[in-house]
């Protein structure tokens, strides 16, 4: 039986770049469910573009092998004719909306289909319901949550219905009940018949991690090294009283009573919405509040590291990004913090072509050479990582916190909270609903760790 | 900021001229612009006419909010003409200037965006440049939002968003890089968004050539008898000048 | 299918731009209180989007789309039609220039100038149809051409500096690699 999809040492020579990413090599059949996992940086998303046939129609560079979709090669076969056949769901739901109203959302994909307006209609219906959006058809896809936008993405692709869909890291920026949700649609699309590739880091917990097919994208595994000696701060403690927030109209934040203590780590978990961010910003000096939040140690000392370091990136090297605007950083402070982030390789850089997480590690370096800083808030540090990413995070973090810094993580990663954190707070429509000592999390049928991000 | 922010156009539900083709609003527009050229008495009827579709339609207040955000500038003009020149020719210009600043008000504040879009496929643009445009719109919400995060993400660095400087001949080379400080990230992140939606819409099949739009606009009665209706005033007005 | 002139990546960066344009005149304004110095970010960003998609017609583009979406969100004192001539002006100022001269930052802070120029020039003309005597038009709008000149050149010139950092820092490098 020819496969569905097909891919024969499959690889990619981007332009400018050393080495070629891949060969790959995998074979697709209808119904079936492949897991491909690897480390960050090592051509997973590459793969999933070939394979979706964007690459080589959408980028430049040096393709050889071969990828075909129903025995037609992807490299001489139009994109749209192959996009009809495989689907591709990205990592990021917001940046894959591009229309209007949730119906035309839809509508997109089956305009470029060309069937008739009747079998258009009929899809459509038949999408709108069976994806849950009969009663949102006429928001704004972007007034929608994160999981809600993803299953509208889904549900997008899914009307063409391809025989394929591929999954590029769609559910690490969902919570737990959102990526369920997803897991769901997808089961229900497999069980039509529908093949899918899910490059992804880990798998949804319902089911998927059984039928898998595994595949690991190998690529030498990075030696651990030990930490720079870090600075040790005085003992501090962090006090909120009846902290509140209001966004526009709506109370995001309310009655957050906290005693914090530096040289612990500390996990904030809770769904999309609970109100995490918020909680950072307000602690960290960002966010207009009521209440009070007092730092016993004399002014504010905590910083936060921003979830899309894009938002600072602006100089030509990483050692100047490092030390834009702190002119006056002892040399010992810059090399211990370029060494903590791991970035002591590409301090000459232009910080643009790093990867995601080496971006993420600079956002982290920016923040520590920070004067007086004593305290970190990092939003989702793991989201798009791979294990050994995760877990040099955590030691990270710990090892910050053994030198007296009070470490706020804002995360959906519950396995990673049980590991490297100390205690948690769970926040729930703004308010805290739990905080308790990390065992709590460590425990696999304990209620707090089922109702972590919920 | 402008008001409501710029997530949504202020369009005026309620009017009637919701219900009008966007290419009859266009024309409609085109042909009162027009009519900024006439001589007074023809002009006072075109613009008495506009008027009244105007408040007919519900779109009065807007028109006037307009108007009224130009004031000084109306004030200045009507005030030099009338001591410069004549009364009479103050009338002239300032109607004029007030038809010309109020013309496209049938269009943007009864039409969203996405109808103007259809509009445009209709009148021949390329689906390619007509979904870019509709891409235009709906990235305003996410530039300003991303604007705002790099505003905050920089001051959290030390790079203040306005100088304490206020006069321009105390700007200096830091200001430059403060600019560049924040609009760099900008243009990385507005660079990020466009390649994300072209991905977005490859993987949907985008530039298939046997594309078929789900809606299409046709013109209806109404449509046409105001397009017939606009012709005549202005064949007219301008017959009579 | 044949080859387009603009790719749908370019198209749509001159779409999400547009925006930017919008969003950076309302939000990244000069606390000064000359007219025309709105265009030392506006002329700025139209010099770095027409370095980036380095072809002829590239900053009308944006200048069209911006003007279109000023005139739905309200900007402006005059109107949607003045807005959206204005917008659009000043982008194929900007194409004219950079189409012409060698590129460099000279080109880039004249098409800034020209740029920002043609944006006055959109108001003249309109005033001089709807009858404005040409001597009011003098005396009014010299004070007003020597401010644009003055923030047009600043603009395009800043626009340069933003397009050489953005070269240092691999940005051209991420572009080379997408169609």
């Amino acid at each position: 039986m020819t496969p569905l999809l097909e891919a024969s040492q499959a690889a990619f020579h981007y332009p400018g770049r050393e080495h070629a990413v891949g060969p790959f090599s995998l074979s697709v059949h209808g119904g079936e469910l492949h897991h491909i996992r690897g480390p960050s940086g090592c051509g997973k998303s590459t793969f999933a573009r070939m394979l979706a046939g964007l690459i080589p129609h959408l980028y430049h560079g040096t393709f050889s092998g071969a990828v075909q979709v129903d025995g037609q090669r992807t490299v001489d076969t139009p994109l749209w004719q192959l996009s009809g056949r495989v689907g591709l769901v990205g990592q990021n739901p917001a940046a894959q909306l591009l229309a209007a109203t949730v119906r035309d959302e839809v509508l997109f994909g089956l305009e470029n289909l060309g069937v008739s307006r009747a079998e258009m209609q009929t899809r459509l219906d038949a999408t709108l319901d069976a994806f849950g959006l009969r009663s949102m058809a006429d928001r704004d896809p972007h007034t929608l949550s994160g999981g809600e936008q993803q299953r509208l993405v889904l549900a997008s692709i899914a009307a063409r219905r391809p025989q394929v869909i591929i999954l590029d890291e769609a559910f690490s920026m969902l919570d737990t009940r959102a990526a369920a949700d997803i897991a769901d649609h997808l089961q229900r699309l497999r069980r039509e018949g529908t093949a899918l590739l899910a490059f992804e880091h880990r798998l949804p917990q319902n089911g998927w991690r059984e039928d898998a097919r595994p595949h690991v994208l190998a690529r030498a595994p990075l030696a651990e090294v030990s930490l720079p000696e870090w600075r040790r701060v005085a003992p501090w403690r962090l006090r909120v009283r009846n902290l509140a927030v209001t966004l526009g109209r709506r109370r995001v934040l309310e009655d957050i009573d906290l005693t914090l203590a530096g040289g612990r780590v500390v996990a904030l978990l809770g769904a999309n919405g609970a109100g995490k961010t918020t909680l950072l910003r307000a602690l960290a000096g960002l966010q207009p509040f009521d209440g009070d939040i007092h730092d016993d140690s004399g002014g504010r000392h905590l910083g936060l590291c921003f979830q899309n370091p894009d938002q600072q990136i602006f100089n030509p090297t990483v050692r100047q990004e490092i030390l834009f605007g702190n002119g006056g950083i002892d040399a010992d402070l810059y090399g211990s913090a370029l060494e903590l982030s791991g970035l002591a390789p590409y301090e000459y850089t232009p910080p643009l072509l790093l990867s995601e997480g080496e971006k993420k590690r600079l956002a982290l370096a920016i923040l520590l050479t920070r004067p007086g800083l004593r305290g970190l808030c990092l939003d989702e540090p793991t989201l798009g990582q791979d294990d050994q990413h995760r877990r040099r995070i955590g030691r990270v973090v710990r090892h910050l916190a053994a030198a007296g810094y009070l470490c706020l993580v804002a995360t959906h990663d519950v396995e990673w909270a049980a590991e490297w954190c100390d205690e948690f707070i769970r926040l729930h429509n703004g308010r805290i609903a739990a905080h308790r000592n990390a065992t709590a999390l460590r425990q696999p049928e304990d209620e707090e760790r089922c109702h972590a991000t919920v | 900021m402008p008001r409501d922010g710029m997530r949504r156009p202020l369009v005026v539900q309620d009017s009637f001229l919701r219900q009008i083709d966007p290419r009859t609003k266009i024309a409609l527009a085109v042909a009162t612009s027009a009519a900024a050229g006439l001589p007074l008495p023809s002009l006072a009827l075109v613009a008495a006419c506009f008027v009244g579709l105007l408040v007919v339609a519900d779109v009065a207040r807007p028109a006037a909010a307009q108007l009224w955000r130009g004031r000084l500038w109306f004030a200045v003009l009507f005030l030099l003409d009338w001591v410069f020149v004549s009364l009479a020719f103050a009338a002239l210009i300032t109607l004029r200037l007030a038809l010309l600043t109020s013309s496209c008000i049938l269009i943007f504040a009864t039409t969203t965006p996405d109808e103007l879009r259809l509009a445009g496929e209709r009148l021949g643009l390329p689906p390619r440049l007509a979904f870019a445009f509709a891409t235009a719109f709906g990235s305003l919400g996410l530039m300003e939002r991303e604007w705002r995060g790099i505003l905050e993400a920089q001051q959290a660095r030390g790079i203040e968003s306005a100088p304490a400087r206020t006069h321009w001949w105390e700007l200096r080379g830091a200001d430059l890089t403060r600019v560049a400080a924040l609009v760099m990230p900008a243009i990385v992140l507005a660079t990020q968004h466009a390649w994300a939606i072209s991905e977005a819409a490859a993987a949907r099949g985008f530039e298939s050539p046997e594309r078929r739009a789900y809606r299409v606009l046709r013109l209806r009665p109404v449509d046409h008898a105001l397009l017939a209706a606009t012709a005549l005033l202005l064949g007219t007005s301008f017959l009579l000048r | 299918m044949g080859r387009t002139y603009f790719s749908t990546f370019e198209l749509l960066l001159l779409a999400v731009f547009a925006a930017l344009v919008v969003v950076g005149n309302v939000a990244l304004r000069l606390p000064v209180k000359l007219p025309g110095h709105s265009g030392v970010v506006w002329m700025a960003l139209l010099v770095i989007v027409r370095g980036m998609v380095p072809k002829l017609g590239a900053a009308s583009c944006v200048g069209v789309f911006s003007g279109l979406l000023a005139a739905f969100v309200g900007v402006g004192d005059k109107g949607g039609l003045d807005t959206l001539l204005s917008y659009t002006a000043a982008g194929a100022g900007v194409d004219l220039i950079s189409g012409l001269l060698p590129s460099g930052a000279l080109t880039c802070a004249v098409a800034g100038l020209v740029g920002n120029l043609a944006k006055l020039g959109v108001k003249v003309l309109l005033e001089l149809w709807i009858g404005i005597p040409t001597g009011f038009l003098v005396v009014g709008r010299t004070y007003p051409a020597l401010t644009h000149t003055v923030f047009g050149l600043a603009g395009g010139y800043l626009g340069a500096l933003v397009l050489a950092a953005l070269r240092r820092a691999g940005f051209f490098a991420y572009l080379a690699a997408r169609r």
